[in-house]
């Protein structure tokens, strides 16, 4: 086994402000499968491709942003070592029992440094058929309804103390460093992109004022054509781009940021790069940063930096 | 289509917007030279606004991050969730208005 630890993220709970406005969009612009409605109130969604039963759940409440983002870890014995390391590392974990979530085993939770709550789990029950487990068709018609990402596949969450988390995912969680953006002057990490994995990025941090910010949840396409059908997708639905079309400079990815009825930014992106753990992670100058954001244009956004939920 | 006059008293700027527009989105179109956005769902806060003068209708809910129910009450709102019903005078609190000053 290669993949160990974090293997990956699993899911983003997310505040919208007008329930069935936004389940309208994340089921039909968007293109997300709904797999399920809890007690509480909170719908959840799948990718089409994606096999475990959530990857997204929306939660009805009067103020936007995201609630918390979760990674899956490989099985049970790596969830009780991971929050034992954190437990040593001197952070506070909560166990949040298995069913809280719909199909979903317990949870480990706690606030990392930039005020986030992160959680781990290690069980979600898998709703994909036999029909995708045994000579499945290349695609489905689920993929062709809305943007149809294949996956959830990252976030980037704004606050302070990126240098804490920075250390916590690194030292504790098993994760690496691709890129990063520094202070040309003193040398200050601004943003951070962190892999479990061999993608350019499973989470990425950005300093900010304000503890507990979410910047975007990110979903993935297979290629570039499909960044720009979702982009003709916003248009004709009357959804709000932000950036791009267009390719970033850090993690090469093609994409666009564009908003979700309550204001929360997402992205669709394509391409990216495989990288590895034993790499020297890129560094961009913050004078560069409009390049690293919009390679073709070089230009930074302002709404880039000062737009969040 | 009805369209009214929008004037940004603090910032100097007026134009116009149509009832079906946001005053956000008036405000978005009319920025030559400033690069403004916002998150246009009410989310975000950065086009927080007041109004001083005229008329409006509610176009969704605000995020009580950024709009209180006493905001709300003295026309303290946000322009992405706001349409014109008459010609309006107001001034920028939210974000956006930096933006402006560094033009």
């Amino acid at each position: 086994m290669t993949i160990s630890g974090v293997t990956r993220p699993g899911h983003a709970q997310i505040r919208v402000l007008d329930l069935d406005e936004s389940v309208e969009f994340y089921r039909n612009v968007l293109g997300l499968v709904e797999t399920g409605r809890d007690k509480q109130g909170r719908v959840y969604f799948k990718a089409w491709d994606e096999r475990d039963h959530n990857s997204v759940v929306l939660r009805q409440a009067d103020q936007a942003g995201i609630d918390h983002f979760a990674f899956k870890v490989l099985d049970k014995p790596t969830l009780e070592r991971l929050d034992s390391d954190l437990r040593a590392y001197g952070v506070k974990t909560e166990r949040i029992p298995a069913g809280e979530m719909l199909a979903t085993g317990e949870r480990v939770r706690f606030e990392i440094p930039t005020g986030h709550i992160i959680e781990l789990y290690a069980e979600k029950e898998q709703v994909v058929g036999q029909d995708r487990l045994v000579n499945p068709t290349p695609w489905t018609p689920q993929a062709e309804h809305g943007i149809a990402p294949v996956r959830m596949d990252h976030c980037l969450l704004y606050g302070p103390d990126i240098d804490g988390n920075l250390k916590l995912f690194t030292e504790v969680l098993g994760f690496y460093m691709p890129e990063y953006v520094e202070n040309d002057e003193d040398g200050t990490k601004i943003a951070i992109w962190l892999s479990c994995s061999n993608k350019s990025h499973d989470i990425a941090f950005a300093r900010y004022p304000e503890p507990g910010k979410l910047h975007h949840v990110s979903y993935f396409l297979e290629s570039w054509e499909k960044v720009l059908r979702a982009g003709d997708i916003c248009s004709m639905n009357n959804i709000k781009l932000d950036i791009g079309p267009t390719r970033h400079g850090i993690t090469r990815g093609t994409t666009i940021y564009a908003f979700d009825p309550s204001g929360n930014r997402f992205e669709t992106y394509s391409g990216g790069y495989q990288c590895y753990p034993d790499w020297t992670p890129i560094r961009w100058p913050l004078s560069e940063l409009g390049a690293g954001l919009d390679y073709p244009q070089r230009k930074l956004h302002e709404s880039f930096l000062s737009v969040v939920t | 289509m009805r369209h009214f006059k929008i004037n940004v008293s603090d910032l100097d700027v007026e134009f116009t917007c149509s009832e079906q527009d946001t005053v956000f989105d008036g405000l978005v179109r009319t920025s030559s030279g400033v690069i403004i956005n916002g998150c246009h769902g009410g989310g975000c806060g950065v086009c927080k606004i007041e109004v001083l003068s005229g008329s409006y209708e509610t176009s969704g809910t605000m995020s009580c991050a950024h709009v209180s129910s006493e905001d709300l009450a003295q026309g303290r709102v946000l322009a992405c969730k706001i349409r014109p019903r008459d010609d309006i005078v107001l001034n920028v609190i939210g974000k956006i208005k930096k933006l402006y000053a560094s033009k």
